[in-house]
């Protein structure tokens, strides 16, 4: 999932990063899924590059030399900015994450974390967003253009209904996170017709049945009592 | 408080008691010593307190007045040899009782004397008591003079006197004032260490983080408020210490977590083997600064202000959140609700509990293990696996030689002592380990072992 190419391919994202070999390690990180970055290390520095700039995405390092960098995220929720927002921080406790969400942040990653890690996450944001610039969302060898409802698998047609189209669509823009069940029943009783207490099993379940003939590179799994999880298989 | 504290009322009122009962002692003495001292007072008040005592025989009769000597004193008067002599006559001089021989007689005045209405003659002085002296006693009809002469007070009448003398003027009225001193004292006491109580009853619910969280001192009287003030700027310095320890707490985690970050994505660069040993140990590192820095936060975290807990939405959260872990490991989780009740407590800990206990499962069970998460039936949640065990942490049977080992568990259990609750660790036949965590109120703190 993520390799770059297609259209989150000239994403441009924003790094706050006080630490100077940090932000080193991350830039290359960022380059090598193929989007832009451009790098700071102060909150003066970023709330002038967000100012001027229109990004993607923005990863922000809460312990900053001027400032907190939950501040510089309130901050830019208080003057509109609407960009997904990843912070990066070493405060790792729950009540610390709740506070970081609640300042506006849209996700929170504790250090220490690997490339994969971080790099899921940013993918997560970028196809969260539902005004994203990309109709299109992959994972793994999957794709779904959300404009045409066209779902593929290394590029063969998968055939998805309606519902299971929708379903896929709130799995791939949440991959790597569970998605939990009533979620999908919601969105599933959108169609107009009366729900079925099975609606979601059985969407899910033909769903699976479509993908498993295909080597997509992505396993869905149930998490019982909860939701569902789509995840890039381990390579 | 212990029984053997005395409240202070009991204090000031055994206090009270006791400097009266010296007063009381001290006038005693002082009434005694005076009376004693001056034999013409001591035979005034023998002679009237024995004029009244004989004028209890005076009765009307026909208009007119009649004498019969009190059953109590015809033991002191009829005696053939006496030395307590009364006669009771009227102002006429007519006699109505006496035991006067001539001789006797003569120590009285004379029958055709019109009398005082009180006269007193010292006979003899010192002791014992000699003295003569009469009372006009009236009892309606005509005017009764009773004379009484002591000559020696065989009979101690002046102990009586002393006695009587003690409880009018000094015993009764002391008392009196003692009962209502004591009264007014313990509803003095008592009214004003009622904001003490007030106050007391209000220190444990005082968030120290919350500088705006503090007691009252207006409309309390000088000295409460006095201790109240104090009482408020120990909770400033207990709170200055935990945001102390907080920000200490923090700055370690960022000053190890950033270069652990580093190290890590650093390492991912080296395709040797032995560079995902490496990572391997820096994760364990990593969960050692968690774990330590958590147990840290513990202590210094507010622990007032419960809230109430949804354990259902909690868990599924944390499932959620922590499934996408599992599976990255191969392993599953499921979650089940059997019915979980809303309980008080710190939401940020018991998710911290809940968290710790999955992340054990994940860390400590093989490859392909199932994990199940439980809540309910009431304030309890379990972490359940099915085996594949490879050690699961347990304070018990951890080896001395390994520290980090138990540090997850010690932190779920001083989470479970902070709510009241109970952590229970039990192997399951089917070689997987059943973890749970009874709240109060979850009706099973007394089934469960204590871990």
């Amino acid at each position: 999932m993520g390799d770059g190419h297609g259209s989150q391919a000239r994403m441009r994202l924003l790094l706050v990063e006080d630490s100077a070999r940090l932000r080193e390690l991350l830039i290359e990180a960022i380059h090598g899924a193929g989007w832009r970055v451009d790098a700071v290390a102060t909150v003066g520095e970023a709330t002038e590059a967000v100012a001027v700039t229109p990004y993607d995405l923005l990863l922000v390092d809460l312990g900053l030399p001027d400032g907190d960098g939950l501040d510089l995220v309130r901050a830019f929720r208080r003057d509109g900015v609407k960009t997904p927002i990843l912070v990066l921080t070493a405060r790792a406790a729950i009540d610390e994450r709740i506070l970081g969400l609640d300042a506006g942040a849209d996700d929170y990653l504790v250090k220490p974390f690997n490339n994969g890690e971080f790099l899921a996450r940013c993918r997560a944001l970028l196809r969260r967003a539902p005004d994203t610039k990309t109709p299109i969302l992959l994972a793994g060898r999957l794709s779904l253009d959300v404009a045409t409802g066209a779902a593929t698998c290394a590029n063969v047609d998968l055939g998805l209904a309606p519902r299971e189209r929708m379903v896929l669509e709130i799995l791939m823009r949440d991959a790597g996170r569970v998605v939990q069940k009533r979620k999908l029943e919601h969105a599933l009783s959108e169609f107009g017709d009366e729900l079925s207490s099975n609606a979601v099993e059985l969407a899910i379940s033909r769903l699976r049945k479509k993908l498993e003939p295909h080597d997509c590179g992505v396993s869905l799994e149930t998490i019982r009592g909860v939701g569902y999880l789509l995840r890039e298989a381990t390579p | 408080m212990t029984k053997e504290q005395p409240s202070l009322v009991t204090i000031v009122v055994r206090r009270i008691i006791f400097y009266s009962a010296l007063a009381m002692l001290g006038q005693f003495l002082a009434v005694v010593i005076q009376a004693w001292s001056d034999d013409l007072q001591l035979g005034h008040m023998a002679i009237e307190q024995e004029s009244f005592s004989l004028a209890q025989g005076l009765s009307r009769v026909d208009g007119g007045v009649s004498y019969s000597l009190p059953r109590s004193l015809q033991a002191r008067y009829r005696q053939e040899e006496h030395d307590y002599f009364a006669r009771i006559r009227n102002r006429s001089g007519v006699v109505l009782f006496s035991n006067c021989d001539r001789e006797c007689a003569e120590r009285f005045l004379p029958l055709n004397i019109d009398p005082p209405n009180f006269w007193v003659r010292q006979l003899a002085p010192g002791k014992p008591l000699n003295v003569a002296g009469g009372l006009l006693v009236d009892r309606g009809v005509e005017p009764i003079l009773v004379e009484v002469a002591i000559l020696g007070d065989k009979d101690h009448i002046v102990n009586s006197v002393l006695a009587h003398e003690i409880k009018d003027h000094m015993a009764t009225p002391m008392s009196l004032l003692l009962l209502v001193v004591l009264f007014a004292t313990t509803l003095s006491i008592t009214r004003a260490l009622k904001p003490v109580a007030q106050t007391a009853a209000l220190v444990p619910s005082i968030n120290p983080l919350n500088k705006n969280a503090r007691l009252a001192t207006e409309e309390l009287p000088l000295e409460i408020a006095t201790l109240t003030r104090a009482i408020n700027a120990a909770c400033d310095k207990v709170g200055e210490l935990m945001r102390a320890q907080r920000d200490f707490t923090s700055a370690i985690s960022h000053e190890v977590r950033t270069p652990l970050a580093i190290a890590h994505l650093e390492l991912e660069k080296i395709a040797d083997p032995r560079a995902r040993k490496v990572e391997s140990d820096l994760e364990t590192l990593n969960q050692l600064v968690e774990q330590l820095t958590t147990l840290a936060r513990l202590e210094g975290a507010d622990l007032i202000s419960m809230q109430p807990i949804d354990l259902r939405h909690m868990a599924e959260d944390v499932v959620s959140a922590m499934a996408p872990l599992v599976y990255a490991s191969g392993k599953t989780i499921e979650f089940v609700d059997n019915g979980a009740s809303e309980f008080p407590g710190h939401p940020t800990l018991i998710e911290n509990a809940l968290r710790n206990l999955v992340d054990n499962a994940i860390r400590h069970t093989g490859a392909r293990a199932d994990i199940r998460v439980e809540v309910g039936p009431g304030a309890v949640f379990c972490v359940c696996d099915n085996g594949m065990n490879s050690g699961l942490e347990q304070p018990n049977a951890v080896p001395p030689s390994s520290p980090r080992k138990g540090l997850g568990l010690k932190i779920v259990n001083r989470i479970a002592e902070i709510h009241g609750g109970r952590l229970t660790v039990n192997k399951l036949t089917t070689g997987g380990t059943r973890v749970c965590l009874a709240f109060r109120g979850s009706g099973q703190l007394s089934v469960l072992p204590t871990m």
